[in-house]
């Protein structure tokens, strides 16, 4: 037959259609007016039709409509090729055309005509151009045509009957009793097509949707199609009936027998999803599914390890059996199974066969590509946190990839993965660390060179023989570029501070770098020289030791502020610096949910379905907060009734007063000033057809007498899409205390209407409010973070006499990373010592942090906790030191009531 | 209840040097532009044209994707991935036999689905309506898509009239 349509369009082009002008094409449809008409040129010029809109060319209404009136022509065409296309091109157009109802008379006429082909198509176009008004009159074609004996019709009827249930729902629901007969129809796909929609008219009403299932599980369908949906049907009357009766699963598990894969697949894949499942179920639902994995069809071989690796996060031990036939899969061919076929054995690996794993997937490295050796990484990551005993083999196999070929995207995720095992695990530090020694004789990445010298620097000299490493890190200086020298002699002069016994060596070392051809080498050789022979090590320490406490992009901003305000009067304080990026995890230690729980996702596997958009809306506040804090000082100050306020104090982070996705969205800043508190609230529209003025913020006290209202500045005019700030402030004097209450709060207004087309107002508008969450005044919008060298030394001179001491408990707080990070939060202080850093599934902890007053005096806290004995609340034990024992009370009561 | 009725979200073919679409047709508004619509497309190629990444099926962006390659084209098949991952390969089977059976087993290749568009795109709406499956027996779909109709009227005329010639010359020859 292909041989006929090429015949006749060989001579054109090598692809008849590819350069296929719309414009030419849509002057070709006078051949449809043509008299008598030659079916083959129509055919001819209808396929063209059909190719442009397949290919995405748009048609405008006038043109579709032109088009769909001539192709009404045809059907005065005996020529039942042509017809079929007919049909295709008005079903096409159908919803782009105007006035497509026109057709319906000749579509009702073919409704009786003897040739089913005929039937069956204008069906599909009616369903596409009725409405509820013109649908009981021609409702009887929809009737007869269902019942009818001829599947081609009784199909097209059913489906066209599910798409109407959208548009008129009423009518089509009277039809339940054809569509009933139809289930008996001797066709499979009538008979799937009828159980749709019998089941979508019953769907609001559960009891008739249950009988309806047991009727029909009874009636043995035979169709798959039928089978599989009845499945689902099945699943939906125990999800939400509870029911005791036992045929709806029992149907389940006999579709589990069934010769066609998909039925058998979609009873094991229900099962697998069922709450309380009987072993017996689970294992023969997994029996499949371990067919399944040894198909030679990739689908089937994808489906049965995607629903194993779900269902191994619920129900780890069911999946076992399957263990030796998904290693097989590590190797498939198709990545997208191998990735899933490791992340399930990753999560059902136990402490015995976990070893054997890691071999099984470093021999085959060599065959895939750095994305997916990414992915692998991160699934191996996350073994060590669930089997911190196998730390040595985890490491190797890091290392491995290290220093195999890659990109270095491969080798810093591949770094960044041995740095956390370090983290998390201690005892690897030393196995880690000679092995990093080796690979940076021999690393092709400066980064990556300089990532490890720091890494060696800080962890090198607490190791059992810091010696050792020593030769490592001269060979840099040695041998490499000026960026690997100069971080080598950092990392020396670190062993010089941590590990006494070498001082005297690392002198001599250093001395050697001092005629080094690069600046940053010898400027730094000789600031470590000159501490050491002054036996500085409080500065020493400040130099090699102490991280940069603050996101550098807020330290460069803030420095650009400093020095742009031309007052040097005070130092720059670098507590001034806002670490709201903080609240970011650091990439190192993970976001307590690890790699591994989210294994395949990552990579868009999405196996999960993790919504992306909220995590984009989260990187926007990020990004937000890390440009707001250090501007606010300014605009602030430029705003006159702030400006008496003196300087601004501190900042709190934004607290989102509106769901994100409400018609008004408000979030709220809170300044601290000496004697003020001004409430800034970012106020955003986003309804498109209302302009706001005049607005602004109400807000009631818990407790009137703490403070008094200073003024409110509102917003003017709040269009559409632009957000805006209004302001609150109230004073409140230091001397009685800090106002810590609560604020209702509601937004008022005046709404004028706006058309969205013109842009023309309705005027005059009318009054309206909106109301917000409350807001909050707590200890720590008073309490700024500060920075010590040394924690511990520091604790130890404040005397003991004016301490605090309280025990606590805080409730619902299951596990030690939890209650660490609301501890942070609830006092806004820095960690030291790296006391946030909590050893996984550990029961007791100790966390110091260290902060200020907003006059800054200088507090110390020590907070012990342990998980109580239900291991459902968290006990923790306070100890707060400061000068000032008011201040002590004042940090306790942010707990209070918690 | 997570819908099996409706089965594919989208179809399309694919050229596979580029990536460029032959066809598509989607049935839902997941995708409600053409740019939206070619960024997905864009998409699905670049992690299913790799070489070496091994054929049929992934998951992207939480659509199942089932695929089958042939000298010059990919043709795939989209559903939600909640689908019944082999119901979806059965659909794109269906497709690919039928185009066979109406080809005559020719090569499956560009040049065939473009020259035959009328039974590519017959073949298509026999198949899914709408995203819901129609039929899934090639036999069937081949029938429906018109090809064992009277066979063409111009032909049939001519031998019409040469049969009538013959009987009229037989009949003058008679007389």
């Amino acid at each position: 037959m292909a041989s006929r349509v090429q015949k006749k369009d060989d001579d054109e082009s090598d692809f008849l259609f590819e350069n296929l002008d719309k414009g030419q094409v849509i002057q070709e449809k006078r051949a449809f007016n043509e008299s008598p008409i030659h079916p083959r040129k129509c055919s001819l010029v209808i396929s063209q039709f059909l190719y442009l809109l397949s290919r995405g060319d748009s048609f405008t209404k006038t043109e579709a409509t032109d088009i769909f009136f001539a192709a009404t022509k045809l059907f005065q065409s005996k020529d039942i090729p042509l017809r079929r296309l007919m049909y295709l091109l008005l079903k096409e157009l159908s919803t782009i055309s105007q006035d497509a109802i026109i057709v319906i008379s000749s579509l009702t006429k073919d409704m009786s005509h003897k040739i089913e082909l005929y039937r069956a198509n204008a069906i599909r176009i009616l369903c596409k151009i009725t409405d509820s008004s013109i649908l009981p009159q021609i409702e009887r074609y929809f009737k007869q045509s269902i019942v009818e004996k001829d599947p081609h019709v009784s199909s097209a009827a059913l489906v066209s009957s599910i798409h109407l249930l959208k548009v008129c729902p009423e009518i089509v629901k009277r039809w339940a009793n054809e569509v009933q007969e139809a289930i008996s129809n001797k066709s499979n796909m009538v008979q799937y097509h009828a159980l749709a929609l019998l089941h979508r008219i019953k769907q609001h009403d559960r009891l008739a949707v249950s009988k309806l299932v047991s009727n029909l599980i009874k009636n043995s369908l035979r169709s798959p199609y039928a089978q599989s949906y009845l499945i689902r049907c099945c699943v939906e009357v125990i999800e939400e009936t509870n029911t005791e009766d036992r045929i709806f699963r029992e149907y389940i598990e006999s579709c589990l027998r069934s010769k066609n894969e998909m039925v058998a697949y979609e009873a094991a894949r229900s099962i697998c999803t069922f709450k309380n499942v009987s072993n017996k179920e689970i294992n023969s639902a997994v029996g499949v599914l371990q067919n399944f994995l040894n198909s030679t069809k990739p689908t089937l071989r994808f489906a049965a390890v995607r629903t194993l690796n779900k269902l191994a996060q619920t129900n780890p031990t069911a999946v076992i059996p399957c263990n030796l036939d998904m290693e097989n899969l590590i190797t498939d061919t198709n990545r997208s199974i191998a990735t899933l076929a490791i992340t399930t054995l990753l999560k059902v690996g136990n402490e015995s066969n976990v070893e054997r794993l890691i071999k099984q997937i470093a021999n085959f490295l060599g065959d895939i590509n750095d994305e997916f050796k990414i992915v692998v990484v991160d699934a191996i990551t996350s073994l060590s946190q669930k089997f911190p005993k196998k730390y040595k083999h985890l490491i190797i196999f890091l290392n491995k990839i290290l220093r195999d070929e890659g990109t270095l995207q491969l080798k810093q995720a591949t770094l960044d993965a041995i740095l956390t095992v370090v983290n998390n695990i201690p005892e690897s530090k030393e196995i880690a660390l000679t092995e990093l020694c080796d690979y940076i004789e021999d690393c092709d990445f400066p980064d990556l060179s300089v990532q490890i010298l720091h890494l060696i620097g800080q962890e090198g000299p607490l190791t059992s023989s810091p010696a050792q490493y020593m030769r490592y890190i001269y060979n840099r200086v040695l041998l490499d570029g000026g960026i690997i020298r100069a971080a080598a002699v950092t990392s020396i002069a670190k062993f010089g501070l941590l590990y006494e016994p070498m001082k005297e060596k690392v002198v001599i070392l250093l001395q050697r770098c001092l005629l080094d051809e690069d600046d940053e080498v010898r400027d730094r050789a000789t600031l470590y020289l000159k501490l050491f022979k002054e036996n500085d090590v409080r500065y020493l320490n400040k130099v090699l030791m102490d991280d940069v406490p603050v996101p550098l992009n807020n330290l460069q901003k803030s420095l650009e502020l400093y020095l742009h305000q031309g007052d040097f009067s005070e130092p720059f304080d670098i507590a001034s610096v806002s670490t709201v990026v903080e609240t970011y995890q650091s990439p190192l230690l993970g976001d307590g949910k690890s790699p591994f729980s989210t294994g395949a996702s990552k990579k868009g596997d999405s196996v999960t379905g993790t919504p992306k958009s909220n995590n984009a809306s989260n990187n926007n506040n990020n990004n937000e907060e890390s440009s707001g804090p250090e501007s606010f000082a300014t605009k602030l100050s430029q705003i006159p009734q702030f400006s008496t306020f003196g300087k601004l104090l501190k900042s709190s982070e934004y607290i989102e007063l509106t769901e994100t996705e409400t018609e008004y969205v408000v979030n709220c800043v809170k300044h601290i000033y000496r004697e003020h508190i001004v409430f800034q609230f970012n106020c955003t529209n986003t309804l498109n057809e209302q302009q706001l003025s005049n607005v602004s913020v109400k807000m009631v006290p818990s407790d009137p007498k703490l403070l008094k209202y200073e003024c409110s500045i509102p917003i003017d005019v709040l269009p559409y899409g632009e957000p805006q700030q209004c302001y609150v402030a109230i004073r409140y004097i230091p001397a009685n205390g800090y106002p810590l209450c609560s604020f209702s709060n509601a937004l008022k207004f005046k709404v004028k209407e706006v058309d969205p087309s013109t842009g023309e107002l309705d005027e005059p508008g009318y009054d309206d409010q909106y109301s917000l969450e409350r807001l909050e005044i707590v200890p720590k919008d008073f309490l700024n973070r500060a920075f010590v060298g040394n924690f511990s030394e520091e604790w130890k001179k404040m005397s003991e006499d004016t301490q605090l001491v309280q025990t606590f408990s805080l409730v619902g707080v299951k596990s030690i990373d939890e209650a660490v990070k609301q501890i942070i939060k609830t006092l806004g202080m820095a960690p030291a010592e790296k006391s946030e850093v909590v050893t996984p599934k550990s029961a007791k902890h100790i966390l110091y942090l260290t902060g200020k007053s907003l006059n800054n005096q200088l507090i110390y806290v020590r907070a012990r906790m342990k998980l109580d004995q239900s291991q459902t609340n968290t006990d923790v034990e306070l100890t707060i030191k400061s000068d000032d024992e008011s201040l002590n009370d004042f940090v306790i009561s942010a707990f209070i009531e918690k | 209840m997570s819908s099996f009725l409706y089965t594919v979200t989208s179809f399309f073919i694919l050229d596979s040097s580029k990536g460029e679409r032959v066809i598509a047709k989607y049935y839902n508004n997941d995708f409600d532009t053409l740019q939206k619509q070619k960024a997905f497309e864009k998409k699905v190629f670049d992690k299913t044209s790799k070489v070496n990444f091994g054929g049929e099926i992934t998951l992207l962006d939480n659509y199942l994707v089932v695929y089958k390659s042939f000298s010059n084209i990919i043709i795939y098949m989209v559903g939600d991935q909640n689908q019944n991952e082999i119901a979806l390969l059965y659909v794109l089977n269906s497709f690919i036999d039928t185009l066979q059976n109406l080809f005559e087993n020719s090569q499956i290749n560009k040049k065939l689905i473009l020259d035959g568009i009328n039974y590519t795109l017959l073949t298509l709406d026999e198949i899914i309506d709408g995203g819901i499956i129609m039929e899934s027996d090639s036999a069937v779909i081949a029938d429906r898509v018109g090809i064992k109709a009277p066979d063409n009227d111009d032909l049939d005329e001519s031998i019409n009239k040469a049969v009538t010639s013959v009987k009229e010359q037989l009949f003058n020859f008679l007389k």
